[in-house]
C-alpha cells in the first residue's frame, strides 16, 4: 500500500515539477486571465511590433551615461543584434536598408516629381554631404535617396516617439537632476515569446551585466511582465506542490501517530482522481494552466473529507452527496466567469470532486469494514463566548463585504517584482502617462481612403497620428502624383543632369523605371515601411494624445479608439458583471439544494451558518492583508459558499435527522476534514502570485471560519433555541 | 655578393625606415601646435577631396572652417553646393540646401549613436584642439613637418589613420585621412586668421 502510494506521490511531484518537456501540456501564459471578450483589445498589443518595446533602466550619473550607452551599444550590435529590433544605438542604418530602399523608391506616390533644376540641385545637395566623412552606409543611403525623402521619413518618427525630455532627441528617457535613466529597446520578438525574452536576459546579464557600466541595468516592460509572471506561475506550482506534499505527509503521520493509518487508504484514492482530473482538464482544453494545477492540493484537501466522513461517521453519504451537489453548484456558479483560468480551475475542481466522490463510494462499498476507525474523543461543547465567537464572525460575513472597498483592477492578476513596479510607474510618469489609443480595422477597399481623413483631422488638430497614411496618400493622390514623374521617366528617363550626378544617384534612377510608375495597392503588398502596423489583414492606428484635451477630442470625433486605460476599466467592469452573475447564481442554487435537503427554511438558514462564519473570517484575514475586496477574494467567498455548507449539512442532519446518535464520529469527521482542507489550501498562500495568494487566503481562513461555524455556531445556536422554546 | 648587397639595402632601408618613424612625446606635440591651443577664433578657408572607391570621380569642395572656442565648430562648404555643419559639444546641426529645398538633419554629439560617431571623432579635429587630439592618438613622424596618427581605440574609431601636415609657419597645411570604409579625404587649408 506504502509503494501504490509513494507511486502516485512521485506521479504527483512529477505533474507538478513536469521534469518532462512540461511545455506541451502546462500552461503558464498570462492569457487566461482576459476574458475572451476582450481578446480582440489585448490582440494588438501581442501582435503588432509597435508594442514590442521595453526600457533598461540604469542608476548612473549624467557623466556616464555615454561610457554605459556605449557599452550598451556594443552588445545590442554583438551578442544582442538578434533580439533587438530598434534602440537608440541602431539609429544608424543597420538593418533598415531594405526599408529604406522601399522608402526612396516610392517617393513618386508620395510626392510630386521635382523641378528638373531642383531635381538636381538636391543631388547635388546629396553630393556635398557625401563628401562630408561619413560610413559606407551613409554613402549608401544618399546615393539611393539621393532626394532626401529619407528626412520625412525621420521627421515622422521623431514626431511620434518624442516623449518630451532633455535626452528625448537621442531616443532616452532621462529627466534632469537624478541619476535615474532609461533606454528604449523594441524587440523582434512579442512579449508572449517569453522564452526569447529570457534568453535575451541571460545573454545581456553574462556578457553586458558583469562589466561596470551595465552593472544594475534592469529591464522593464510588457516582454518582462510575461516573463514575471510565467516565472512566477513556475516558482509557485513548485512551492505550492511541495508545501502539498508536506502536508499530506504530515497529515498521513498525524493519522499513523493516532492509531487511525487505515484513513491513509482514502487519501490514496483521492490523490489518483485529482492526477485523474489533471489529465481530464488537459484533454478538455489542450493544456493545464500552472495556477489551476496548483490548486490540486486543495481538491485533494477537499475531496479526501468524503472519505473521512465516512470512516468516521456512519451516516455520512447522504450528507456527502448534498455537500458534493452544494460545491459543485458553487462551482459551476464560478465556471460561468469569462475569465477563462476560472473556468479551467473550477473544472478542474469539480472533475476532481466527482472523481474522487466516485471513488471513495466504491473504495467504501466493498471495504467499509475495513476503512471504518474509532472517532477522536472530541465533542465541542456549546459555550456563550464560543457562539459570541460565531455570531462576531456571522456579522462580519454578513456586513464585511459591504464595509471592504472591492477593486477589480486589471493588475491583481500581475505579478510585478517591487523593483519592476517602481520602474514601470518611473517610466509611466516620465512619459506623462501617454497612453496611447489605438484601433484596428480589417483590411477593406477603402481604408487607406478612411485613414487619410483621419490623418488630415490629426494635422488640422495638432494631434499625433500613426496609420498606414502617414506613409502613403489615398490612390487618387498617388495617381496625381505619378502624373508628375511620367515625363521625367517614359518611356526613358529624360533628366538633365551632369555624368556626375547620374553616376553618383544611379541606385535611385535605376529604381525608378517607367512601367513601375503605378499607385500601389498598400493592402495586397504591404511595404516594409508600415509592417509594424499589420498583422495578417489586420490594420493598426495609433493615435497619441498629449494630454487629456488631445484625448478627448480624439475619442468624441473616433468613440472606436480605445486605450490601455481603457482596457482596464472594461476589465473591471466585465469582472463586475461576472459578479453579478455569479453571486446569485452560486448563493441561489446552494440555498435552493439545502431548502431541497431540508424542507425547512429555519433549519436550511441554520445549516448555512458555517458559511457566513467562513465569510466572516475570510474578511477578517482580508483586513489584515490591505482590507480590500479583489475578484479572487470574491471567487473565495463563491467556493467558501459550496464547500462550507456541507459541514452545516452535517451537523444540522446528525441533531435533526439522527438526535444526535453519533456525537463523536461527527465531529472527527468535520474537525479531520476541515485540518485536511486548510492544509491543503494553505500551500497556496506560499504562493507570490497575487491570484493564487489572495485564493490562497481567502480559503484557508474560510475553512477555519467554516469551522467555527459549524463547530461552535451551529450547535450553540439550537442550545439557545432549545432553551428559548422550553 | 648580389645576396649581400641585397640584404644591405635591405637592412639599411629598414634603418633608415626606423629613423623615419619615431614616436612624438605629448610636450613635443603640443609644442608644435602651440599656436592653436589659446586662440578664440580662427578662420580658415579649405578645399577637400573626398575619394569613394564606388565612384569613378572624387567629390571635390571648397569651404571655410570657423571656430570659436569654447566649443562651436562651423564647418561650411560653400561649392558644389552649400551645406552647413554646426559642431557644438551637445549636437551637430547640418543644414544642406538653399530657400525652399533646404533641409536641416540634427542628432545628438554621442558616442554611442551610430550617426554622430564620425563627428564625434572628428570633433577634435574641428576645435584643432591639439591635447584631445594627442589623447586620442599614437603620433609618430614621418619626416619634419609631417605626422602620422593612429587611433589609440583604433576599433571604434570611424578613422584607420591620419596624416597631418603642417606649413612652415607652423598652421596645418593639409589632412589626410583614411577613414574605415578605406575611403580617403583630403583637406588642404589656406592661411588662418587666428584671434
Amino acid at each position: 500500500m506504502i509503494r501504490a502510494l509513494l507511486i502516485v506521490l512521485q506521479f504527483w511531484v512529477f505533474a507538478a515539477n513536469a521534469n518532462v518537456d512540461p511545455s506541451n501540456w502546462i500552461s503558464r501564459s498570462h492569457d487566461v486571465f482576459f476574458p475572451t471578450s476582450m481578446s480582440s483589445y489585448i490582440e494588438p498589443y501581442q501582435r503588432f511590433s509597435s508594442f514590442w518595446w521595453g526600457h533598461l533602466v540604469f542608476e548612473s550619473p549624467e557623466s556616464e551615461r555615454d561610457r554605459v550607452l556605449a557599452a550598451l551599444c556594443a552588445e545590442i550590435g554583438g551578442p544582442l543584434r538578434e533580439f533587438v529590433n530598434r534602440s537608440p544605438c541602431t539609429s544608424g542604418l543597420e538593418g533598415l536598408k531594405p526599408l529604406l530602399t522601399e522608402w526612396a523608391g516610392d517617393i513618386p506616390l508620395r510626392k510630386p516629381a521635382p523641378v528638373t533644376v531642383e531635381f538636381a540641385n538636391r543631388i547635388e545637395a546629396s553630393i556635398a554631404k557625401a563628401s562630408l566623412p561619413g560610413t559606407r552606409d551613409l554613402l549608401w543611403l544618399l546615393r539611393g535617396d539621393p532626394l532626401a525623402s529619407y528626412l520625412d521619413l525621420k521627421k515622422h518618427l521623431e514626431e511620434i516617439s518624442s516623449s518630451g525630455t532633455d535626452e528625448s532627441s537621442r531616443g532616452l528617457i532621462a529627466p534632469p537632476g537624478t541619476n535615474r535613466w532609461a533606454v528604449p529597446i523594441q524587440f523582434k520578438f512579442p512579449p508572449s515569446a517569453s522564452l526569447k525574452t529570457k534568453d535575451f536576459l541571460s545573454k545581456f546579464n553574462t556578457n553586458c551585466g558583469p562589466s561596470a557600466a551595465c552593472a544594475g541595468a534592469y529591464l522593464v516592460g510588457p516582454h518582462v511582465s510575461v516573463l514575471e509572471n510565467e516565472t512566477q506561475v513556475h516558482a509557485d506550482l513548485d512551492t505550492v506542490s511541495l508545501a502539498g506534499i508536506l502536508f499530506l505527509v504530515a497529515l498521513s503521520g498525524f493519522l499513523i501517530a493516532t492509531r487511525r493509518k487505515r484513513l491513509l487508504l482514502v487519501i490514496f484514492p483521492t490523490i489518483v482522481s485529482t492526477a485523474l482530473a489533471s489529465v481530464v482538464t488537459i484533454i478538455v482544453f489542450g493544456k493545464i494552466h500552472g495556477l489551476t494545477l496548483s490548486l490540486g492540493s486543495g481538491i485533494i484537501g477537499l475531496a479526501v473529507d468524503y472519505g473521512l466522513h465516512s470512516a468516521f461517521y456512519r451516516y455520512s453519504w447522504r450528507a456527502n452527496l448534498f455537500g458534493l451537489l452544494t460545491t459543485l453548484a458553487a462551482l459551476g456558479a464560478v465556471a460561468i466567469s469569462s475569465v477563462p483560468l476560472l473556468g479551467q480551475m473550477m473544472f478542474f475542481s469539480g472533475v476532481g470532486l466527482i472523481i474522487s466522490f466516485l471513488a471513495l463510494v466504491l473504495v467504501f462499498k466493498f471495504y467499509d469494514s475495513a476503512l471504518r476507525v474509532e472517532p477522536y474523543a472530541y465533542i465541542p461543547h456549546p459555550r456563550p463566548w464560543k457562539l459570541v465567537v460565531s455570531l462576531i464572525l456571522i456579522v462580519a460575513g454578513l456586513f464585511g463585504p459591504l464595509l471592504q472597498t472591492l477593486n477589480l483592477d486589471l493588475r491583481q492578476f500581475n505579478f510585478q517584482q517591487s523593483k519592476t513596479a517602481e520602474y514601470q510607474e518611473w517610466i509611466g510618469v516620465q512619459m506623462q502617462n501617454r497612453i496611447p489609443l489605438i484601433g484596428v480595422h480589417p483590411a477593406s477597399a477603402t481604408l487607406l481612403e478612411v485613414s487619410a481623413k483621419k490623418l488630415n483631422w490629426a494635422r488640422e488638430n495638432g494631434i499625433r497620428f500613426e496609420s498606414m497614411a502617414s506613409y502613403l496618400p489615398p490612390v487618387p493622390q498617388q495617381q496625381e502624383n505619378l502624373l508628375s514623374w511620367k515625363p521625367l521617366f517614359c518611356p526613358e528617363a529624360v533628366l538633365s543632369l551632369s555624368a556626375q550626378q547620374v553616376e553618383f544617384a544611379e541606385p535611385f534612377l535605376r529604381s525608378i523605371k517607367c512601367n513601375l510608375l503605378m499607385p500601389k495597392d498598400i493592402l495586397a503588398i504591404p511595404p516594409k515601411y508600415v509592417e509594424h502596423l499589420y498583422f495578417e489583414s489586420s490594420w493598426l492606428e495609433l493615435w497619441l494624445p498629449r494630454n487629456k484635451t488631445e484625448e478627448g477630442l480624439i475619442k468624441n470625433k473616433f468613440p472606436e479608439a480605445v486605450s490601455l486605460r481603457e482596457l482596464a476599466v472594461l476589465f473591471s467592469k466585465t469582472l463586475n458583471a461576472d459578479l453579478a452573475g455569479i453571486i446569485p447564481l452560486a448563493i441561489g442554487g446552494v440555498f435552493l439544494l439545502l431548502l431541497y435537503q431540508f424542507r425547512d427554511w429555519r433549519i436550511a438558514l441554520l445549516a448555512a451558518v458555517p458559511c457566513w462564519t467562513g465569510i466572516g473570517m475570510l474578511m477578517l484575514a482580508n483586513l489584515f492583508a490591505g482590507g480590500v475586496l479583489t475578484f479572487m477574494t470574491m471567487i473565495a467567498i463563491l467556493l467558501i459558499v459550496g464547500f462550507s455548507v456541507d459541514y452545516g449539512i452535517f451537523v444540522t442532519e446528525n441533531i435533526f435527522r439522527y438526535e444526535k446518535r453519533d456525537e463523536r464520529g461527527v465531529w472527527s469527521s468535520l474537525g479531520i476534514s476541515a485540518l485536511a482542507t486548510a492544509g491543503g489550501f494553505f500551500p497556496l498562500v506560499l504562493g507570490k502570485h497575487p491570484v493564487l495568494f489572495q485564493l490562497g487566503l481567502g480559503l484557508t481562513a474560510g475553512v477555519i471560519g467554516t469551522f467555527i461555524g459549524a463547530a461552535w455556531g451551529i450547535p450553540g445556536l439550537v442550545r439557545y433555541w432549545e432553551r428559548k422554546s422550553a | 655578393m648580389r645576396t649581400v648587397i641585397l640584404v644591405y639595402i635591405f637592412l639599411s632601408s629598414l634603418a633608415q625606415a626606423a629613423i623615419q618613424t619615431k614616436p612624438v612625446g605629448e610636450k613635443e606635440f603640443l609644442d608644435k601646435f602651440k599656436q592653436y591651443a589659446t586662440f578664440k577664433e580662427l578662420k580658415v578657408d579649405f578645399t577637400q577631396m573626398k575619394h569613394i572607391e564606388d565612384l569613378s570621380f572624387p567629390l571635390k569642395a571648397t569651404g571655410r572652417l570657423e571656430v570659436r572656442r569654447p566649443g562651436i565648430v562651423r564647418w561650411e562648404i560653400i561649392t558644389p553646393s552649400r551645406l552647413v555643419v554646426d559642431l557644438t559639444p551637445t549636437e551637430v546641426r547640418i543644414e544642406s540646401g538653399e530657400g525652399e529645398a533646404v533641409q536641416k538633419q540634427v542628432f545628438p554629439m554621442s558616442k554611442a549613436a551610430t550617426e554622430s560617431k564620425t563627428w564625434n571623432a572628428l570633433s577634435p579635429w574641428m576645435d584643432l584642439n591639439p591635447k584631445e587630439i594627442y589623447s586620442r592618438y599614437e603620433v609618430t613622424s614621418e619626416k619634419k613637418g609631417v605626422y602620422r596618427m593612429i587611433p589609440r581605440e583604433i576599433k571604434s574609431s570611424p578613422f584607420k589613420s591620419l596624416q597631418i601636415t603642417l606649413s612652415d609657419r607652423g598652421h596645418i597645411k593639409s589632412l589626410d585621412f583614411e577613414e574605415a570604409s578605406s575611403d580617403r579625404m583630403v583637406f588642404d587649408f589656406g592661411t588662418p586668421k587666428i584671434k
